[in-house]
């Protein structure tokens, strides 16, 4: 057993010499805890162990202590400082735990304890946990307020994006935004967008694009990844930049499934940084085509009250009010064609019955003139000398020369005699 | 002199075609509307035409200094 104490490697102080001392007697205090200290380093160094944390110290050098127990035992555990700052997540009394380290005793104590290099949570991976510590706390805060959130402008005057100048988010947004509405001014501010800095790198941009004052909106996001590959969007400096940041800010990190403290705090989560290019710029071509319509309908709305204001002004100049003194005019332009008409009918009317009753005279002048009264044998008798015609027996004496006409040819005789009748 | 944004000069705009398209009014109003509606849409169309497409990127030197510099996807991407 003494011979062991001499090839030991301890970060501890080196070895006394003790083998002046040594007796056969008895062990020194020193003697065996040091004994004991290089037991326990030979069997139980890099190791897993399960246990429960109760007890979290956490005192102003940075190093953890803490206790690991179980329903029987409980062991010392302590994270020393440099171990610990590459604990995402926070421990807390009760959580379950798996915690890689070796054993130790520290002698000036004679305690034994584990050292603790890596420590995960029992049942969920240590980001996992670590975000939704984070959550919480935020969401406790009033980092998520939807009253916090700001609107994002319709057509944008200056685009900042925060992200990697050559992953596959620059792409897609910058496509998606040339698609929709071409002429749009963009800043493109570079950072790394994972490992180590980065969120500090991510942070700062946010901040630094907020002196900008013609930026209206900033997207900030990267391409799809593991949990470890995006986790700079779930550090607590990210959310408080992007939480004070005055200019509204589109979160766009990975897929729809990827969540992140940044989505949450952000005034508006883009599920891909496609769709933030959807977000930020409306789709040109529709509003240039709706306005186009307003204007039609302008036009036509002028020209249709513009007829309609003419037909009103024909049917007014139409309107009996307006035609009376033309209307006068021409009545009595028909009543004299009418009257004419009238009178040159009467007058030919008038003209063919006194024909008529001209012609019907003259055949009864002709069936009474004398001389068809001749034709039909009958003489006029008539004074030779006179030829007044004779209707007495008185007008005439005995020897009167007497001229007798007949159809044709005359008669001259003496009168012998006369006879009463 | 802060001129309306596009959606409330949008809005303005459809307001008064609804307008001279259901109200009743006289040619005199209709000129005055048209004439406003018109205006607006020529305004409308200046703000979606009006901007230039810029893409730059910004870039810091060592010692913390910046420039704007045009950026070229096709160039970073092969770069890369």
């Amino acid at each position: 057993m003494l011979d062991s104490f001499l090839d030991i490697k301890t970060n501890q102080e080196p070895l006394e010499d003790f083998t002046a001392e040594i007796n056969d007697k008895f062990f020194t205090v020193s003697e065996i805890t040091r004994g004991i200290r290089t037991s326990l380093e030979h069997k139980f160094s890099n190791i897993d162990v399960l246990g429960e944390i109760s007890n979290v110290r956490k005192p102003s050098s940075g190093h953890i202590y803490l206790t690991l127990k179980d329903k029987n035992s409980q062991l010392q555990a302590v994270v020393f400082r440099n171990s610990a700052s590459r604990i995402k997540f926070e421990l807390k009394d009760g959580m379950e735990v798996v915690s890689f380290g070796s054993v130790t005793v520290y002698e000036p104590r004679g305690q034994y304890q584990l050292i603790i290099n890596k420590i995960e949570p029992k049942g969920i991976g240590a980001l996992q946990l670590a975000f939704q510590q984070l959550k919480e706390k935020l969401e406790k805060e009033g980092l998520f307020d939807h009253a916090h959130k700001k609107d994002i402008p319709f057509i944008p005057k200056k685009i900042g994006i925060v992200t990697s100048p050559t992953g596959a988010a620059i792409k897609d947004i910058l496509n998606i935004i040339d698609r929709r509405f071409a002429n749009v001014e963009i800043l493109i501010y570079p950072v790394k967008v994972q490992g180590e800095g980065a969120a500090q790198e991510i942070a700062e941009a946010i901040t630094e694009l907020n002196n900008y004052s013609d930026i209206d909106v900033i997207i900030s996001g990267r391409g799809g990844g593991s949990l470890e590959d995006l986790w700079a969007f779930n550090e607590e400096i990210v959310a408080r930049s992007i939480y004070n940041s005055k200019i509204p800010v589109i979160s766009a990190v990975g897929h729809e499934i990827d969540l992140t403290i940044a989505d949450l705090v952000a005034d508006k989560r883009a599920l891909t940084p496609s769709e933030a290019g959807e977000l930020v710029v409306p789709r040109k071509d529709l509003l240039i085509e709706k306005t186009e319509k307003f204007k039609t309908r302008l036009l036509q709305s002028l020209t249709g009250k513009l007829r309609l204001s003419k037909e009103k002004l024909d049917r007014i100049a139409n309107s009996y009010v307006i035609r009376q003194p033309f209307d006068k005019f021409n009545r009595w332009q028909q009543r004299l064609d009418d009257l004419s008409q009238r009178l040159n009918l009467n007058i030919t009317h008038a003209l063919n019955s006194e024909r008529e009753k001209l012609s019907g005279i003259a055949g009864k002048l002709e069936s009474l003139s004398p001389l068809n009264v001749l034709k039909r044998g009958y003489t006029i008798t008539t004074k030779q000398e006179d030829n007044k015609s004779l209707r007495y027996i008185t007008d005439l004496s005995k020897g009167d020369k007497i001229k007798t006409n007949l159809s044709r040819g005359s008669i001259i005789s003496e009168i012998l005699s006369f006879e009463r009748g | 002199m802060k001129k309306p944004d596009f959606e409330t000069s949008l809005k303005e705009l459809e307001e008064i075609v609804e307008q001279l398209e259901t109200n009743d009014l006289t040619l005199d109003e209709t000129l005055a509307k048209y004439e406003s509606g018109i205006k607006i849409y020529k305004q409308c169309y200046q703000t979606l035409e009006k901007a230039e497409k810029k893409i730059n990127i910004l870039l810091k030197n060592s010692i913390g200094e910046t420039r704007t510099e045009e950026f070229n996807l096709k160039k970073t991407i092969e770069g890369q």
